[in-house]
């Protein structure tokens, strides 16, 4: 029992760490990066984590989970959001905000 | 009108004196008397001064074509030391990765014992050293399938996955220097793709992409998905669209883990490349990540040898280019 121990938690920790996930990229609006700051929040089912872009409009969130989540920005007082997909590498996902009938939208690249 | 008066009347008065007597010299006649002399000397000095001013001048442009022709001799010295020393570099390198090289590939055609750590190891050596040179797809498949029955499967399986994923992503920086990319979600059960927006799913996504003025439909079908070897099959069907007609190409391929972008990629017109990288395999989701890339052929592989008629028409285009930017280069100075 003693030795299955240390083997149990080891393969608890391997199987959590490769569950983790990160969704990494860049977000523009007219081909311009969007302004530092911007706030990103990923849920993924109900653990959420937040982000925010960089002077280049790069950003890059880390979660402890994978599969489909849910990347949303709070930017012009609205909130678009775009459907991720996480896997167990990161994941990129190039971001474009378009105005479309005074409606934000978010989609991929 | 008084001094003409003058003048006649000195004549008349000349006229008048006796003969055998020195005549009177007005001021005028001593002015000639002495500027007779100095006008020699004056032609002579201007002469003295034009002459030594041309010599110095033509010493001076001697002098500046002598330093002129010394300068360039120097460059072309030096241009010529540095193209010996770089292809000297070069061939002791070329003859050190040829060594390398054979060693390395020797240690997996020999029939011998090669424990499977020394194979790994062989592996990374030539993946690290020759990824830009050879696809090296097969012998990533070769030593996953001999690793299948070993004890320490996993541990292989996660350093082959390790090594392709960073030389793809060493290679995908080098070729996004000059690509148009996109990303697409691809679900492999369904064998379709999600929309930009990440909701709708259809079974194909389509994107245009320029690279170097030329404009191109790149649509991506998916076909097949094969979980146990981790490959995805699809349909790339790319339209060109140039001087109002439209070209449409379509080629069906197998993209693994063990594909690399520079070498594994599909010749297009006017030396551009499309490589489908794929970046993620979820196999219990059901869903793979992927890039499509369209690049020129300069960010290609050093495999790839260069179509003849392709390098004579850039060089063609150079001058060209070149013809028609004297003219207009010419005109403003001319202006």
């Amino acid at each position: 029992m003693k030795k299955l121990l240390p083997l149990a938690a080891l393969c608890f920790a391997a199987a959590s760490a490769a569950q983790a996930g990160e969704v990494f990229g860049t977000i523009s609006e007219n081909g311009k990066p969007l302004a530092a700051g911007a706030t990103l929040k990923l849920e993924c089912g109900d653990a959420s984590t937040q982000g925010a872009t960089d002077s280049y409009g790069s950003y890059s969130i880390r979660t402890a989970s994978t599969g489909d989540c849910r990347l949303i920005l709070t930017y012009k007082g609205a909130s678009p959001s775009v459907k991720v997909t996480l896997f167990e590498k990161p994941t990129r996902y190039d971001l474009v905000v378009k105005e479309e009938g005074g409606k934000l939208t978010l989609s991929r690249k | 009108m008084a001094e003409t008066r003058r003048d006649h009347r000195g004549e008349n008065d000349r006229e008048d004196e006796p003969p055998g007597k020195t005549p009177a010299r007005d001021s005028w006649d001593k002015l000639g008397i002495i500027l007779q002399p100095v006008g020699g000397l004056l032609t002579a000095i201007a002469v003295a001064i034009l002459g030594f001013w041309t010599s110095s001048y033509l010493r001076e442009r001697e002098q500046h074509e002598a330093a002129l022709r010394e300068r360039l001799q120097m460059s072309e010295t030096n241009s010529r030391l540095y193209s010996e020393l770089t292809s000297k570099r070069e061939e002791s390198e070329s003859a050190l990765r040829k060594d390398m090289f054979a060693s390395i590939i020797n240690s997996f055609l020999r029939e011998g014992p090669a424990t499977p750590e020394q194979k790994m190891l062989n592996l990374e050596l030539l993946v690290y050293n020759f990824h830009e040179s050879l696809n090296l797809k097969p012998l990533f498949v070769h030593i996953e399938r001999e690793i299948k029955g070993s004890p320490r499967r996993t541990e292989y399986v996660t350093r082959l996955e390790q090594v392709a994923s960073e030389v793809t992503k060493k290679q995908m920086l080098v070729i996004e220097e000059g690509a148009q990319t996109f990303d697409a979600t691809m679900n492999t059960k369904k064998l379709s793709f999600l929309a930009p927006d990440g909701e709708a799913e259809a079974p194909f996504v389509a994107k245009d992409l320029e690279v170097e003025g030329i404009r191109r439909n790149v649509r991506i079908e998916a076909l097949r998905a094969d979980p146990e070897t981790q490959q995805i099959q699809v349909r790339v069907t790319i339209r060109t669209i140039e001087k109002g007609s439209a070209d449409t190409t379509s080629t069906e391929l197998w993209v693994g883990r063990f594909d690399f972008p520079m070498i594994d990629n599909t010749r297009l017109p006017h030396d551009q490349r499309l490589a489908v990288v794929l970046n993620n395999f979820d196999v219990r989701r059901g869903v793979a990540d992927i890039t499509v890339a369209c690049f020129p052929g300069k960010y290609a592989g050093l495999r790839e040898k260069p179509y003849y008629d392709e390098v004579l028409a850039k060089l063609l285009a150079v001058n060209r280019v070149a013809g028609d930017a004297g003219p207009a280069a010419a005109k403003p100075s001319a202006k």
